[in-house]
């Protein structure tokens, strides 16, 4: 990669950071590239902005290990990009372009204790449809959720609830300072459809607002 | 060809969907009623004295656009997701900052989007 398209990501990284630090704080003010480009020059050297989502070991002054981020599914190559200072933008994930029908299965991963939890493209009320329309989700972050939450509960036979927080870290190559957290429900339904195969995610969303900011499906370890 | 629901089997799925503890937010459920075509749940919501109140229709029979929309395989399944779960998610994402209300003298009623 050569030092421009390195540099430019590390302005665009650090734009898209200023920009969601100014919605949180609510201040009116745009990001211009000019602002963002003085802002960057005055950004610590050396340090790493990103998400990631799941149950991160976190000190009593509010930090995390870098090496800790491999508890969560950042693979070590990533940790190696946030300690050299090289990692790399995690891209929006594009909607399903087929024609699909609500009990199609886009996908499956294993949860925390190794049970397959389905998506299946749903309706607006449910699945895919659902969490990334009214949600700003994808289905990574349902996976990644699912995977590594705080709690996982099983309330009743068609119910399965899981919560796991979502960080928003500034990371020199040592230490993360949380930078915003959020925490993140996920609902799944485990009986099994006439297809065999569990119906599987319900919904996925941010507690506390209806479309979740796109740090959070832009998470590291939800890709 | 469509199978019709009882309203009394229904209402007994709603009310035991919501004897199992979801949310760690206050939420007590004072009373579920059927009113109508709806069903009426009395709720307070993380401040303890304050009721609302929801009104959700409830299926007459399988071809209901809210049976056909969840497709649940039993009474219990569509009281969990179209009822429970449909409420706590919307009060979780800020329903009480976002929706009309209406109050009677004693319940605030909320309207829940589509």
């Amino acid at each position: 990669m050569s030092m421009h398209f390195r540099a430019k990501n590390k302005l665009r990284r650090f734009a898209a950071f200023a920009l969601t630090a100014a919605l949180i704080s609510g201040a009116t003010l745009a990001v211009s590239p000019a602002t963002a480009m003085n802002e960057a020059d005055l950004a610590p050297a050396g340090t790493e902005t990103f998400s990631v989502i799941g149950n991160l070991p976190v000190s009593a002054d509010g930090t995390v290990l870098v090496q800790d981020l491999t508890k969560v599914g950042v693979t070590s190559t990533q940790v190696q990009s946030i300690q050299r200072g090289t990692l790399e933008p995690v891209d929006e994930q594009m909607a399903a372009a087929a024609a699909w029908e609500p009990f199609d299965r886009l996908t499956s991963w294993k949860d925390s204790i190794g049970l397959t939890v389905p998506i299946r493209y749903g309706t607006a009320s449910w699945g895919y449809r659902h969490i990334v329309d009214k949600h700003n989700m994808t289905t990574n972050v349902s996976r990644t959720v699912t995977k590594y939450p705080r709690t996982r509960v099983e309330q009743s036979s068609s119910s399965h609830v899981y919560i796991a927080p979502v960080y928003l870290l500034n990371c020199s190559p040592i230490m993360c300072t949380i930078l915003d957290q959020r925490d993140v429900r996920a609902v799944t339904n485990p009986t099994i459809q006439n297809d065999g195969h569990r119906r599987g995610i319900i919904t996925t969303y941010c507690i506390g607002e209806t479309y979740c900011n796109s740090w959070v499906k832009n998470s590291v370890n939800a890709n | 060809m469509a199978d019709s629901l009882d309203p009394g089997e229904l209402l007994s799925a709603i009310k035991a969907v919501f004897e199992i503890e979801s949310v760690e937010t206050y939420f007590e459920v004072r009373s579920v009623e059927i009113a109508g075509n709806d069903v009426q749940v009395l709720f307070e919501w993380a401040k303890p004295g304050v009721l609302y109140g929801i009104r959700i229709e409830i299926p007459d029979t399988t071809d209901h656009p809210s049976w056909q929309d969840w497709r649940p395989q039993t009474l219990e399944e569509w009281a969990t997701y179209a009822v429970k779960w449909k409420m706590i998610e919307e009060l979780e994402t800020g329903l009480l900052g976002r929706t009309s209300r209406s109050f009677d003298g004693r319940v605030t009623w909320l309207e829940l989007p589509d």
